[in-house]
């Protein structure tokens, strides 16, 4: 149950109750008011963050507790914070009507293990150390995280998402309408989609990965992995691979419009000698690894540095 | 004639006999021919065009996932048409020339797009514009696809890229329709006023 | 032919309704019926043009040309006649109008043409080598080898080959003599060789 309390900035209350506790902010009537608050929390419990404008900062701690502090942004009406069970709850909530509200300021750390739900519009959204599951989600802000070895879904408009690997296997899905992209060393599978976005993935000991855009470019850079699977997608956008170490890899690559480069050797030849279309199958070394490459009008690269 | 003679005429005519009839030409002509085919108008008769992976149209919050039935298209122009730009609103989506996608697929479309209308409004100026910017270039990019189509109906690559376009632009407004609604971001200021 | 076989009527039948389903197909607009009608008649449409040009890729030209012709005319061909001597018609249209037109560039008599070949001279062809039948129809004057492809060889009537070859019926039967006598001068040349 939530239990909402607004006081003076004097007579803050800080509350901290294990498995129950609520604390909301002062109404933000001056700039900057300080957030400082704690709760305890289940150490694979649940971290929902919602925040419209500013900055949400997520890092981890060796306590079973969450910790918000930051700065409520002028013209915001309060924080709620509750954490029931394993749900803990972080919302600044904005007036109904108000001429100006300034960003909110939020730095939270939690348990490793918890899992953890970001939504903004235009905040900033930087999480690190965190091993649970991950959704985050902006219209126009920036997504800073580390994969770990569970799910991970970063999702904006136009917001940029980039994204490091730690070396554990997981699943890692990408979406922007506009946003570009940058995953690195990310194990598992990594899928992305993108409108107009760039993606550029440099692969850890990725196994799959499927990736599709209309007009943004899809890069791919690294080691591919032995059986991986990696299909790549695009209208218009140009697909480069540039890929390292020893390669044994199926490659099938197809392009109505574009220019299909290789530099294993073997040439794409047209599919119809009057009309559109160039194709280009051919396995290099010895590995099972397969590359699908399709697009419309963007040229496909691939080549080995 | 004289024996002689008609034993010549004779052969002859047997020589004749055994010539094949066929002959293949050393290249493929298919090509060049194909590529001269003008498209027809095709206005009559039905016709109706079940893929080998039609299933029906699904439309989950967030998912991402459709696959399509096609079905007779009464005017592939329209379908060609590309709305004005800033405002969500849909023709009929094309498959190809003489194709559209499931009207229940359509139904979806025009029900998320009408629901994000009014979302889309309180989205900042920039982040708006941003969107409709890239729901222009999807249905830029499926007028595009469709019209190569035109040319080259039932090419695999471009109905798996026409498929996947459809399925990105529904993925797009099933992710911004979560984005701005439901998770308390952005939804309890009166965006006229709020700026960020 | 040798292609003509003991195909059952059942069979022909058979063949027959599928290529007229086929022929509606395509003139609804669909470039995957026609293709199968190509595959169907290509050989055929081939052979004729290469048989009545004697060059390769004036042939293939000319085959690419008549395909084309016939899917552009398939809305007006009515299924009463059979859709292969329709083609054909197209082809050798196809065939006499590229001869014409490389006559004009060249500047050269139909005439002249006529009468530049002989195939008694046994110094023509390969010496010893069993008559190429197919080498020395290619090697027949023009109207006598385009008669000889014709009904000669494809079947067709003399009214059906003189209709296409915008000649009167008696000429027609007088060309086709002709390459039949030059053929038998060269067989029995050749024979005589040995």
């Amino acid at each position: 149950m939530t239990i909402r309390f607004y006081a003076t900035p004097a007579t803050k209350p800080t509350a901290w109750l294990p498995a129950l506790a609520l604390l909301v902010m002062v109404p933000a009537a001056d700039a900057g008011t300080p957030i400082n608050e704690r709760a305890a929390a289940d150490p694979t419990g649940k971290v929902e963050v919602s925040n419209t404008a500013g900055s949400v900062v997520v890092t981890t701690w060796p306590r079973n507790e969450v910790e918000v502090t930051g700065s409520l942004g002028t013209g915001a009406e309060g924080l709620e914070f509750s954490s029931v069970d394993k749900l803990t709850r972080v919302k600044v909530n904005l007036p109904e009507r108000s001429s100006r509200v300034e960003g909110t300021s939020l730095i939270i750390k939690l348990p490793a293990g918890s899992s953890l739900a970001v939504n903004t519009v235009s905040a900033d959204v930087s999480a690190k150390g965190v091993r649970g599951q991950q959704r985050l989600q902006s219209v126009s802000g920036d997504i800073h995280t580390e994969a770990a070895a569970e799910d991970v879904e970063c999702k904006t408009v136009s917001g940029h998402v980039t994204v490091a690997g730690t070396g554990q296997r997981g699943l890692l899905t990408v979406t922007t309408v506009s946003g570009d992209a940058t995953v690195t060393s990310v194990a598992g599978e990594v899928n992305g989609n993108t409108v107009s976005g760039n993606f550029t993935i440099t692969m850890g000991d990725t196994s799959r990965s499927r990736l599709r855009s209309t007009s943004g470019d899809l890069g791919l850079k690294g080691h591919v992995a032995q059986d991986a699977r990696l299909d790549f997608e695009s209208i218009s956008g140009d697909v480069r691979l540039d890929l390292q170490g020893p390669v044994g890899a199926e490659f099938e690559m197809s392009s109505f419009n574009g220019q299909i480069r290789n530099c294993f050797g073997p040439k794409a030849t047209r599919t119809s000698e009057y009309a559109p279309g160039s194709e280009l199958r051919f396995r290099e070394g010895q590995g099972t690894a397969r590359v699908r490459i399709k697009t419309l009008n963007g040229d496909i690269s691939v080549c080995n540095k | 004639m004289t024996p002689g003679r008609l034993d010549s005429a004779q052969r002859l005519d047997d020589a004749l006999a055994r010539l094949p009839g066929s002959i293949e030409p050393a290249r493929d002509l298919w090509p060049a021919i194909e590529a001269q085919l003008e498209p027809r108008d095709v206005r009559a008769g039905r016709r109706w065009l079940w893929p080998a992976a039609a299933a029906a149209v699904l439309l989950v919050a967030g998912s991402s996932l459709i696959t399509a039935n096609l079905l007779r298209r009464e005017d592939s122009a329209v379908a060609r048409q590309l709305p004005a730009s800033g405002r969500l609103t849909y023709a009929a989506a094309a498959f190809g020339p003489g194709q559209t996608l499931d009207p229940t697929y359509d139904a979806a479309r025009q029900e998320l797009a009408r629901s994000l209308a009014a979302r889309i409004e309180r989205l900042p100026p920039d982040a708006r514009q941003q969107l409709e910017r890239n729901l222009a270039e999807l249905r830029r990019a499926s007028a595009e696809i469709n019209a190569a189509l035109e040319l080259r109906p039932g090419d695999a690559l471009l109905e798996e890229l026409l498929l996947n376009t459809y399925q990105d632009e529904l993925a797009v407004l099933a992710s911004v329709d979560q984005l701005t609604g439901g998770n308390g971001a952005g939804t309890t200021t009166d965006p006229t006023r709020m700026q960020l | 032919m040798a292609e003509q076989g003991t195909e059952s009527e059942f069979e022909r039948a058979r063949r027959a309704a599928e290529e007229r389903a086929l022929v509606e197909s395509a003139k609804r607009g669909a470039t995957s019926a026609f293709a199968a009608l190509y595959r169907n008649h290509l050989g055929k449409v081939y052979g004729l043009c290469l048989r009545m040009t004697a060059n390769p890729a004036t042939a293939e030209d000319c085959t690419q040309e008549a395909f084309i012709q016939a899917w552009r005319s398939l809305p007006s061909f009515e299924s009463r006649s059979a859709f292969g001597t329709w083609l054909h018609r197209i082809a050798v249209n196809v065939v006499l109008a590229h001869g014409r037109r490389r006559r004009e560039q060249l500047g050269t008599d139909a005439s002249a043409e006529e009468e530049a070949v002989t195939l008694a001279d046994p110094s023509v062809g390969d010496e010893g080598a069993v008559l190429d039948l197919e080498q020395a129809i290619s090697r027949l004057p023009a109207g006598a080898r385009q008669a000889l492809v014709l009904v000669g060889l494809y079947g067709h009537s003399h009214e059906e080959a003189a209709a296409m070859l915008g000649i009167a019926v008696g000429t027609c039967k007088s060309q086709l003599h002709r390459a039949r006598q030059l053929l038998g001068e060269r067989l029995a040349a050749q024979e005589a060789g040995r």
